[in-house]
């Protein structure tokens, strides 16, 4: 049986945490008696201070997150919804947002969380010289981060639109949860190995990287707000298990409640009894010509050319093939559907071999000179599932037009360094014009992009980090510019919709695939709100209520 | 003997400080650890004041002898995480120590059997089971057969546990997925052995005397026959404390096999190091001490 997630899977749940986020009083339900054991490939975390990390690994999130709580959070459409802040506000100059703090909100150890406790996490996160967490990109803009009463004023020495995203539970990482400063002035470091959190799951015990034993957070003393996220089980277990058949077999075995499949196992797992639930677009892939604007003698400076390659893919074979029918084409890359800014009514690139072989005749490539291409990949736990396969299939799709392309597989951090260090052909004004460089890049369906887009596409040669030339093609850095510094909702997200259009009817990316999250779940499981899809792990586990 | 072991320590130090610098070299071929723990958004400064931090500012020379000074004060640094790397490795290296060990019992309980069932019966039907058994063993991957052992005494019969954490039952499947290599090995050593052993004069001479079967088999065959195997299972123990990585993966089992293989996907570099060179301790230190047994054993050795 299997059964695909929908928002509607989860309303009765998603309602009560809008309405509990609002401040209306919100029933508590009890949590249920029983344990549930769910699975993830791999967990860390304890003892480790999250400022160490470059974001809080996917690993830690399993526990981390139903340990700790986010000032703010996204719906199942990426809206952003009230967490621990109240309410959120920019100042006409769009220097400042304030943000409300809950009151009455209360951390596993009886303390009370206050807007100082907001302010000491945001500012630890950024400026505190230990500090290798993403959010330490953002210094250079922040001026301050303050708190007065049950406010906090974040100060910036720019316009910046995107602050809340900065602190929701998806865009932030880690970066949004806040930690009690009473607490950690108290124990020092021995916070990370006993975290004490506002969320709905306290932690009891770790065993290394092996398992996590978590109790539901019941004290009568909670706020209201904490009440309507009481656990749906008392008891949690998360077990890990690295490989993805032992991962099914605690699933076949009854030891296990909830777990993350991999696209292989579902095939095998479809009509065994199992239940399978699956969350679309959880996961997306794009891919991108390294020589475009970089390099004036790139092939990929002509439009016929970009178009070609990204028409030569059979989006839809790969999707069955490849991913067994558990992924679609996708016409934008971070802008899939329900997404802030989703570009509505676009379609993927349509599969076009005879068109793109005429394309590329007319740019002066055929038999007698085919063009070069070499995909640059690599394999990312927790992100886009089977690149590395996906790349060999579009090889093949290029082959079939006559296209030379080369795959080369690699280590992601290996690449990331490669990309930035401008190694791979074409990323410099004299490198041969081919073999073009596509260079293939997956990741979480997150809801908001236009930093990461601006990361990839601004001129931010002082980072080390561009891989574009604001000066031969200036466009794309503006239109995101513009996008990160409107503050009206819903004109940012038309403005995003617009980038996602001009893209594509410039061929500047070639959006690939969104890939779906698959879910074994044993008869122990009802609902769960699985809320923002981009997530391939066990997530959101409170939200997890018994079946009647 | 003296010499010998001198000779022999010194082989084992330079071993030593051959892997301890192949790794430091090797680790920081694979990228900048400041780029990779710092995230991409980080602004340049930043990750100057990471490195400064780490000591990666410093020329490779430099950090190679702060490397190696560190080494011989049993200092492996910290991983990045900031825990001690020794605490890391001393922590994971009992449950690695205990499968290596119940693997040991599987290869030894199951191997020496089948090596001598095969030997006395040679050409019989046993003598081909215990072949097979042990073309089997030596062909199968680890991993395939720890899946295998999976799925057929977890899933399909539920007898034994899927992973590692429900107690003693937890170590069935992985010491066999390990052992079972080594049991190929003891049957065939055993075998050759046995058969060497049974041809010679002195077996004759015991089976001339009238001495039952199963006396000439164990006390006078036999105890000739296994100091080979003595030596083997010295040996395999290392390869188990180093071919663990997969099956550790496989059983979710929390060994050094697995903290290295989630140290290599984390790139924590620290603790990469610390665990290849602490293998090698082992691996080295094993070999060491079969070579001084087997010197110990037959003079010949010593004096060759």
């Amino acid at each position: 049986m299997s059964k695909k997630f929908s928002t509607n899977l989860a309303t009765g749940v998603v309602l009560s945490l809008v309405m509990a986020a609002c401040g209306s009083p919100a029933a508590s339900p009890a949590a249920s008696d029983g344990e549930l054991v769910t699975v993830t490939a791999s967990l860390t975390g304890q003892g480790q201070d999250p400022i160490t990390q470059a974001a809080l690994e996917w690993s830690h999130k399993p526990w981390w997150d139903d340990v700790h709580d986010f000032v703010i959070e996204q719906d199942a459409d990426g809206n952003l919804v009230p967490a621990l802040a109240t309410e959120w506000v920019a100042s006409n100059d769009g220097l400042t947002w304030t943000f409300t703090i809950r009151e009455g909100v209360k951390f596993h150890n009886g303390d009370t969380l206050t807007a100082e406790d907001v302010a000491w996490s945001w500012n630890r996160i950024i400026f505190d010289p230990a500090s290798t967490h993403t959010m330490t990109g953002r210094a250079p803009v922040v001026e301050s981060i303050t708190a007065e009463g049950n406010q906090v004023m974040v100060v910036t020495t720019s316009p910046q639109a995107a602050v809340p995203f900065w602190w929701s539970e998806v865009d932030g990482e880690s970066g949004g949860a806040v930690y009690s400063q009473a607490y950690y002035e108290d124990v020092g470091d021995e916070m990370w190995s006993k975290p004490v959190g506002t969320g709905p799951y306290q932690l009891v015990s770790m065993e290394g990287d092996q398992s996590a034993t978590l109790t539901a957070f019941l004290d009568e003393g909670r706020s209201d707000w904490q009440k309507g996220r009481t656990a749906g089980f008392k008891d949690l277990t998360i077990r890990a298990a690295p490989d993805s058949s032992t991962r099914v077999a605690l699933l076949q075995t009854g030891d296990a409640d909830v777990v993350p499949l991999p696209i292989s196992a579902v095939e095998e797992l479809e009509g065994s009894g199992v239940e399978l639930i699956e969350v679309p677009n959880a996961t997306q892939s794009v891919m991108w010509c390294l020589g475009f604007s970089m390099n004036p003698d790139s092939p990929c400076n002509d439009v016929r050319v970009r178009e070609a390659l990204s028409i030569a893919i059979d989006r839809q074979g790969i999707a069955d093939s490849v991913f067994r029918g558990y992924a679609e084409p996708s016409s934008s890359f971070m802008g899939g559907a329900g997404s802030h800014g989703n570009p509505e009514g676009l379609q993927p690139p349509a599969y076009d071999p005879e068109r793109s072989e005429l394309l590329l005749a007319e740019a002066g490539f055929d038999s007698s000179n085919p063009l070069q291409v070499e995909i640059v990949v690599a394999d990312v736990p927790g992100d886009m599932p089977l690149m590395a396969t996906m790349a060999e299939a579009i090889a093949g799709n290029y082959a079939d037009i006559g296209v030379e392309a080369t795959v080369r597989i690699g280590e992601e951090q290996a690449n990331k360094e490669a990309l930035f260090g401008f190694e791979f052909n074409g990323q410099e004004p004299d490198d041969p014009p081919t073999p073009i460089t596509l260079y293939m890049r997956g990741m979480d369906n997150r809801y908001y992009f236009v930093d990461e887009q601006a990361t990839l596409f601004t001129d931010d040669s002082e980072n080390g980090s561009s891989v574009w030339n604001d000066e031969e093609f200036p466009e794309m850095s503006e239109r995101l510019r513009a996008i990160q510094a409107e503050f009206d909702f819903d004109t940012q997200g038309e403005m995003m919709a617009d980038y996602h259009r001009w893209m594509a009817e410039n061929w500047l990316q070639m959006p690939l695939l969104t890939a779906s999250a698959v879910f074994g779940i044993s008869e122990k499981v009802g609902d769960w709100d699985l809320r923002v899809a981009g997530k391939g792990f066990v997530h959101n586990q409170w939200s997890i209520q018994p079946a009647e | 003997m003296g010499r010998y072991l001198a000779s022999r320590l010194l082989q084992a130090l330079l071993g030593l400080i051959f892997i301890s610098t192949l790794v430091f070299f090797l680790v920081r071929l694979t990228g900048d650890p400041a780029r990779i723990l710092m995230s991409d958004f980080a602004p340049l400064e930043l990750r100057e004041q990471l490195a400064e931090r780490l000591g990666l500012d410093r020329p490779l020379y430099e950090q190679y002898f702060s490397y190696m000074s560190g080494l011989v004060r049993l200092d492996l640094g910290d991983s990045f995480n900031g825990q001690p790397v020794l605490d890391i490795l001393l922590a994971r290296l009992p449950a690695t120590a205990s499968l290596a060990l119940a693997a040991l019992v599987v290869a030894i309980i199951l191997g020496l059997p089948l090596g001598i069932l095969s030997a006395v019966y040679r050409g019989s039907a046993i003598d081909m089971f215990s072949r097979s058994v042990a073309l089997f063993g030596q062909s199968v991957p680890a991993f395939w057969l720890a899946i295998m052992l999976v799925l057929i005494f977890s899933v399909i019969l539920r007898i034994f546990p899927v992973a590692f954490g429900t107690g003693p039952e937890s170590y069935v499947l992985p010491s066999i997925a390990i052992g079972w290599a080594a049991v190929a090995g003891i049957a065939r050593l055993v075998r050759s052995s046995m058969l060497d052993v049974l041809d010679s004069d002195y077996v004759r001479m015991a089976r001339a005397k009238g001495l039952p079967p199963h006396v000439v088999v164990v006390k006078h065959a036999f105890r000739s026959a296994i100091i080979p195997v003595l030596t083997f299972s010295g040996l395999v123990i290392g390869s188990f404390l180093n071919g663990s990585v997969v099956v550790e993966t496989v059983f979710a089992w929390p060994g050094l096999g697995k903290l290295t293989m989630d140290a290599v996907n984390g790139r924590d570099f620290p603790v990469v190091q610390g665990a290849v060179i602490m293998i090698a301790v082992f691996f080295i230190t094993i070999n060491l001490i079969v070579d001084l047994l087997y010197a110990y054993l037959d003079p010949r050795i010593r004096y060759g």
